[in-house]
């Protein structure tokens, strides 16, 4: 059942990790007509049958533009906005680890998403996957820029690698700031996971790398992690300096926050979120205990207004219901 | 009708751009529209793009990261009607790859690869794939002057005369380099 489900380390920092691969069939043009994605989604819907092991894993589902189940597709982060919008095919794992979109601005957007820091081992997972597609429908391919994909921005390896950080003590020295200049000078951009342009609330950020071509999909990746790992270092370099210098106060405000998800009868996402944020802080520094953090992710998913349905204030009393849920465990250490 | 410029030569171009709103039309010869540097207007609408990571994934990494679409709307504009370039293959001509950003086909590359690869190059600051490669070989590829050849007739009999000019100096060129 959980053939494709991936975890990897640092989960108290490192939220998930996905991997994204753009490919092209030869002897297509890239806009397509619907019978022609329909025509490429059984073709590699049959591709992944052929192999008795992982194809039983797979299905295929039509996606009906601005449908209900597409909108909850994108909630899921199983399908871009784009192709709910547009309408196409998506294959998919049933345990969701892996999804491929047909329809999108490349005939085929494989995706493999993991818990953790793992972008390593979601790209293992890409590449054994998009091997077997192509062992029977050959790719558009050139010697000399590699995989060719519809946009120029995305050709060679057609990889986008990404890790979601948590990194709220180096949003709130500002070191961020330096650290986003480190990772650009490893070729790898930071951006706030949520909100507008670099303000990240709750410090969750998004880094990945921003060329495709002129290295190899497991040089970008190692590259990725590198950066991502002397980021996570600086941020739990950051959280210990706090706890020296002023315990009492770090204490204070972690016990508070879970205080407030715990007893919290209306609550608005941005006091959530920095709440949330607080109590992962808690969590990976030892100070509580009894909640798992990717349940918390999980939750931060879940809780933004898109999610939830219903006027302002009942969906500020909904959000507190779930977060007073998830909270009901935790233990002060 | 003769060329506005000059007033010698016979227009076989015709020129349109509207920058901030103001259009301007001429009809000129080929000399003079070199001179004018028409094209170069393209080459700055590309410079806006520079800072185009977007991912399709929207959602997951948050939005707003600016789209090309929105660059490009802002940038000034220039069409070459009637002698535009065309891929032979899907038929996508050079104004729509300017206006979208994106090629219609994996022949694209080629047709276009005077104005893709400075950019390919400019966007990963590197012009060659690494890494994985499709695992069997490919057949091996048939002359490519003899695929020039074959495309310039082609442009030949749809009197795509631009086109067929920088076919023939490809032929050339590649002719020379084999001697």
């Amino acid at each position: 059942m959980s053939m494709f489900t991936i975890s990897g380390g640092f989960t108290g920092l490192a939220a998930s990790s996905r991997v994204r691969l753009a490919r092209n069939l030869k002897g297509y043009p890239f806009r397509l007509t619907e019978a022609q994605h329909k025509e490429i989604a059984d073709k590699v819907f049959a591709a992944l049958q052929n192999n008795p092991t992982i194809g039983p894993e797979f299905e295929k589902k039509q996606i009906i533009p601005r449908s209900t189940e597409a909108s909850q597709l994108v909630e899921e982060h199983l399908i871009s906005p784009e192709l709910a919008q547009n309408g196409g095919w998506l294959i998919v794992s049933k345990d969701s680890g892996v999804s491929i979109m047909v329809g999108e601005e490349d005939h085929l957007r494989l995706q493999v998403i993991g818990t953790g820091l793992c972008p390593k081992e979601c790209l293992e997972t890409a590449n054994r996957i998009a091997a077997l597609i192509e062992s029977e429908l050959p790719f558009a391919y050139d010697e000399r820029l590699g995989y060719l994909t519809a946009c120029p921005t995305n050709i060679g390896t057609g990889l986008r690698a990404s890790i979601m950080l948590h990194l709220p003590m180096l949003t709130a020295t500002g070191e961020i700031g330096r650290m986003t200049g480190y990772a650009g000078s490893r070729g790898c951009a930071v951006r706030g996971a949520y909100g507008e342009g670099s303000k990240a609330v709750g410090g969750f950020y998004q880094i990945s790398n921003q060329v495709t071509l002129g290295a190899s999909a497991a040089e970008l990746t190692e590259k990725l992690v590198e950066t991502a790992t002397t980021i996570i270092d600086a941020e739990k370099k950051a959280r210990e300096q706090v706890r020296s210098q002023n315990e009492a106060g770090l204490r204070d405000r972690i016990y508070r926050a879970a205080g407030t998800l715990r007893s919290a009868y209306l609550i608005d996402t941005s006091e959530a979120v920095q709440c949330i944020s607080d109590v992962l802080v808690g969590l990976q520094m030892d100070l509580l205990s009894g909640v798992e953090p990717q349940k918390l992710y999980e939750l931060e998913q879940r809780i933004r207004p898109a999610m939830l349905t219903g006027a302002p204030q009942e969906r500020d009393c909904k959000r507190a219901e779930l977060l007073r849920a998830a909270a009901k465990d935790l233990i002060l250490e | 009708m003769k060329c506005e410029k000059c007033g010698k030569n016979e227009a076989t171009m015709y020129y349109k751009e509207t920058i901030n709103g103001v259009t301007r039309e001429m009809h000129l010869c080929e000399d003079c529209a070199q001179k004018e540097n028409i094209g170069g207007a393209f080459e700055n609408a590309f410079q806006s793009m520079n800072h185009f990571w977007s991912d399709p994934f929207h959602s997951f990494l948050g939005g707003g990261f600016g789209s090309l679409w929105n660059d490009m709307l802002g940038a000034p504009t220039a069409t070459l009607l009637g002698t535009e370039r065309k891929c032979p293959t899907c038929g996508m001509t050079e104004s729509e790859l300017r206006q979208t950003g994106r090629v219609g086909c994996p022949d694209c590359y080629n047709t276009f690869s005077d104005i893709l690869n400075p950019y390919v190059e400019k966007i990963h600051g590197a012009t060659r794939h690494i890494g994985t490669a499709p695992a069997a070989p490919e057949q091996p590829k048939a002359d490519p002057i003899e695929t020039l050849r074959a495309q310039l007739k082609t442009a030949v009999e749809n009197e795509e005369y631009e086109q067929a000019a920088r076919l023939r100096d490809e032929i050339r060129r590649m002719e020379g380099e084999q001697k």
